[in-house]
């Protein structure tokens, strides 16, 4: 019999990876429609963790109104990211501007840029400290299954992940905006030749992509209760790192490489103090880029 | 050193089922002006590019000099002695003529960073490198404009700066793709001058291009593809009366 | 043309040498002298890192690896077995160049954005093991105690001397990476970088040069970092974080991507813009998210481009048939 400890850190280790399986999808959206990667996503998880931490200490929000408050505020500043930092180097849609290494590197340096005038921001407003959401909040109830033990919490963020994620799929498939995506993923210049209007494709993207890390973040935060202005930018590195393991454009494939992520990192919890294991994180990212370019599951082009 | 200077045999490349290149043989010998023609799709450049090591081929083999190049990288390729443009026109727009063209130069001198650093021991090859970029310069008549960013010249300029950047390299052959694209009548007439000068010099071109009486009247040879078989390959005179070049070309006068 | 007679580097080097401590004896205090000194070794920096990022094309954020690499070679070789100053800038200089070149060999065919997240993770993995490697490197606690420069025998002391060490170094650094870029080799680099399918097909060695320069970035960085750990005499990890790898690259962007007098005014407006901002308080790094993300925006040349800096030294290309066959402007 596995040791019930092992399975318990497994278990977290699975719930902790699909945080950042929610994250990387919405650097896989983005990328795969603009071949860009957008660095500022790590805020909208930490602005989802902050409006949680706002809205119940400040605002006193019951839970089921914060729900609806962190959609609000992970869909604005998804555009606020669109708009700033993105839109402004997007002179032509046609595929080689859209997707040209000038722009790629420019909006990696602009997003980067954004990312950090927020995360400072906010560390100047709270002082860089780790700020704790009110007891009553908090979904830190232990659980027990069998032998393997789990917060609410932590059960909690599985849950809420499958949730976003069986919406992501109900919405590519079967709204007009996500099949819109779609398209547009696959086969951009068919895409525009059907009529659909690649800018409002990307904003979309952006909203879609940064609500999805709002709510993680809004999760993490009431499952370990505590915020803090950096939070974010820890998460998207290893929400990166899932992309591109997952092969870059596959959504699946992001999906499941952050729960790989996060299983290795709680394995190597395991045998190793808890400053190592953010290397488990780099070390697999560079080992990926070195041997697998391609990733693990390349989703093959139209 | 006798034999031909390229000997393509039975290349073919296939893109998931489409045969872009299917088969194609056919030799060029030292000093010849070769035209590659053929309709839209006939597959010329994807030919081009594996002969220059861009692509990877399927399947045949390539023999340059009497040695087998297919599967050499395009740098190995090109230092060997084949030097090739491109079809759309890729030069370095932002910096200096003179620094486009001794990019080629480079190419076959080479540099290195202990040479650089230290100013007595790379000497002899900046000037090499000096040396043919201005000779290459001064043959397209484009001296005057050295100093000046590439992106600043006329079109018919730039085609000119990519024939002159390729020729820096001192090739044995030269590909030229689609070199008289979008020149009007005078400079197409100073391109085949030039070319046909080359040729004379001792310089083997082979060629892809759509302009058919520059062809005719200056190719010693013409290889005709047809949806990536070869369908023709003598001199112009033949070609001209080939019912099945015709008959490729959909009645359009050679 | 004649008025390019001037000879800028020279000029260059008597204010560096000259201009600049005789200002800091009349009016100078300790601290200005000592900010010189940070300027000095900023440039250092943002020249290393123009090398990669301007002229060969690289974006990258792994300045801190090799800086740190060099100071913590130089601290731990001095503290522990006594080298001279030389020796541990050397050693410096040969870790960094033997890491550089293994990483760079690894890394350079990565396409552009992954090699600057490559770079990025190098970084943030660097820190981490500096962080935690408590018995190599002391951890958090950082490294006291590091000797003075020592050269010839004698223990540079004074604000003057060791400004003197400094302006040196930089000068000496400049003038490598100077020889490099306005050159055929620099040229060369750059044609990779424009189009790199391109290039090899004119016969480049595009591997080799990108992974050579990548190697000598690493080494000017890390022999910077010997040198900052002797001149400080005190490192710790906080100096080695990403962000300062940031903070470098928004001096190569807003000096001028490729342009080395570029990158100089980079590495000055780095390090004064904050000084001259002291009053608002410590907002250093959102000042620099502003800055870089303005600079993308509206200045992607940045302040002195690479067009005018090639154009400016365009004297120092191989002169004589160049010279004597080129029509007078």
């Amino acid at each position: 019999m596995i040791d019930t400890f092992v399975l318990s850190q497994l278990a977290i280790g699975v719930s902790v990876g699909m945080t950042y399986s929610i994250v990387a999808i919405g650097l896989t959206l983005i990328y795969r429609v603009l071949s860009a990667v957008n660095f500022a996503h790590g805020e909208a998880y930490t602005l989802g963790a902050f409006t949680t931490l706002i809205a119940a200490t400040s605002l006193k929000l019951p839970l089921w109104a914060i729900v609806p408050l962190t959609l609000l505020v992970g869909a604005a500043f998804g555009w606020g990211v669109e708009r700033a930092a993105f839109r402004p180097f997007r002179k032509f849609t046609d595929e080689a501007s859209l997707k040209s290494r000038a722009v790629r590197e420019a909006t990696l340096l602009s997003s980067f840029a954004l990312g950090l005038v927020v995360r400072e921001v906010l560390d100047r407003i709270y002082h860089g400290e780790w700020l704790a959401i009110p007891q009553q909040y908090l979904l830190s109830s232990p659980l027990s299954f069998g032998g393997i033990n789990l917060s609410v919490g932590e059960l909690a963020i599985g849950i809420v992940s499958l949730v976003m994620l069986a919406s992501l799929q109900f919405m590519l498939h079967r709204t007009r905006t996500g099949i819109a995506i779609r398209a547009v993923s696959s086969n951009l210049v068919g895409a525009q030749f059907s009529g659909i209007d690649i800018n409002r494709v990307v904003v979309a993207v952006f909203i879609v992509g940064s609500l999805l890390g709002a709510v993680a973040g809004m999760v993490v935060s009431l499952a370990y209760g505590n915020v803090q202005s950096y939070m974010g930018l820890t998460v998207v590195i290893k929400a990166f790192v899932a992309m591109v393991i997952g092969g870059l454009t596959s959504l699946p494939g992001a999906v499941i490489a952050g729960i790989l992520i996060g299983v290795a990192e709680s394995t190597a919890g395991i045998f190793l103090p808890s400053a190592w294991t953010e290397m488990v994180a780099y070390g697999m990212l560079l080992l990926t880029l070195l041997f697998l370019p391609q990733g693990l599951f390349t989703r093959r082009r139209a | 050193m006798s034999g031909p200077l390229l000997e393509v045999r039975g290349l073919a490349k296939h893109f998931q089922g489409l045969r872009a290149v299917d088969d194609v043989s056919f030799d060029v010998a030292r000093g010849e002006l070769i035209g590659l023609i053929g309709p839209n799709g006939a597959g010329k450049t994807t030919l081009f590019n594996c002969i220059a090591g861009a692509i990877a081929r399927t399947t045949g083999d390539v023999e340059f000099g009497g040695r087998s190049i297919a599967g050499l990288d395009p740098g190995r390729i090109a230092r060997l002695g084949i030097a090739r443009t491109y079809q759309n026109l890729r030069i370095f727009p932002d910096i200096t003529v003179f620094d486009n063209v001794s990019a080629g130069a480079i190419g076959r001198v080479g540099v290195s960073l202990l040479g650089t650093l230290v100013p007595q021991l790379g000497r002899r090859r900046d000037e090499a490198i000096a040396e043919a970029a201005l000779a290459a310069l001064e043959r397209f008549d484009l001296l005057a404009f050295a100093d000046q960013p590439a992106g600043n010249l006329a079109y018919g300029q730039k085609k000119q700066l990519e024939i002159a950047r390729a020729l820096a390299l001192q090739p044995t052959l030269l590909l030229l793709d689609e070199p008289a694209a979008g020149l009007n009548d005078t400079e197409t007439g100073e391109l085949a001058t030039r070319l046909r000068a080359l040729r004379d010099a001792g310089l083997t071109i082979l060629l892809v291009e759509h302009d058919m009486p520059m062809v005719m009247r200056i190719c010693d040879r013409i290889v005709v593809l047809d949806s990536g078989r070869k369908i023709a390959d003598g001199v112009p005179a033949s070609i001209r009366a080939n019912a099945a070049v015709r008959a490729a070309y959909l009645g359009d006068e050679p | 043309m004649s008025r390019h007679r001037v000879p800028i580097r020279l000029a260059f080097a008597f204010v560096l040498l000259a201009l600049v401590p005789a200002l800091l004896a009349w009016g100078g205090s300790p601290y200005l002298a000592r900010l010189a000194q940070v300027v000095l070794v900023a440039i250092v920096l943002t020249g290393a890192l123009n090398l990669l990022v301007g002229t060969a094309g690289l974006l990258a954020l792994d300045t801190v690896v090799f800086y740190g690499l060099g100071a913590y070679t130089a601290a731990i070789l001095s503290v522990n077995s006594g080298t001279s100053f030389l020796t541990n800038v050397a050693t410096a200089v040969l870790l960094a160049s033997v890491i550089g070149a293994i990483c760079g060999f690894a890394l350079v065919r990565l396409t552009s954005i992954f090699f600057a997240v490559a770079t990025m993770a190098l970084a943030i993995s660097f820190h981490t093991t500096v962080l935690n490697w408590g018995e190599l490197t002391r951890g958090p606690m950082g490294y006291r105690g590091i000797p003075p420069v020592r050269l010839f025998g004698h223990s540079v002391s004074g604000w003057l001397e060791s400004y003197y060490v400094t302006a040196v170094f930089c000068l000496i650094a400049l003038f490598v990476m100077h020889r490099v870029v306005h050159s055929f080799y620099g040229n060369a680099a750059r044609a990779i970088r424009e189009d790199e399918e391109c290039a090899l097909s004119l016969g480049l060695r595009t591997r080799l040069i990108r992974v050579q320069i990548y190697t000598l970035h690493a080494a000017i960085t890390g022999a910077a970092g010997a040198l900052y750990a002797h001149s400080n005499q005190f490192i710790g990890p906080d100096n080695f974080v990403i962000f300062e790898s940031a903070l470098v690259l928004t001096g190569v962007i807003v000096g001028g991507i490729g342009s080395l007098p570029g990158a100089v005014i980079g590495g000055v407006v780095m390090v004064l813009l904050p000084e001259a901002l002291r009053e608002i308080g410590n907002l250093r790094a959102l000042v620099f998210g502003i800055v870089l993300f303005l600079s993308i925006l509206f200045l992607p040349r940045g302040l002195f481009s690479e067009v005018r800096a090639l154009a400016l030294f365009r004297r120092d290309m191989p002169k004589s048939p160049w010279a004597r066959r080129r029509p007078a402007p």
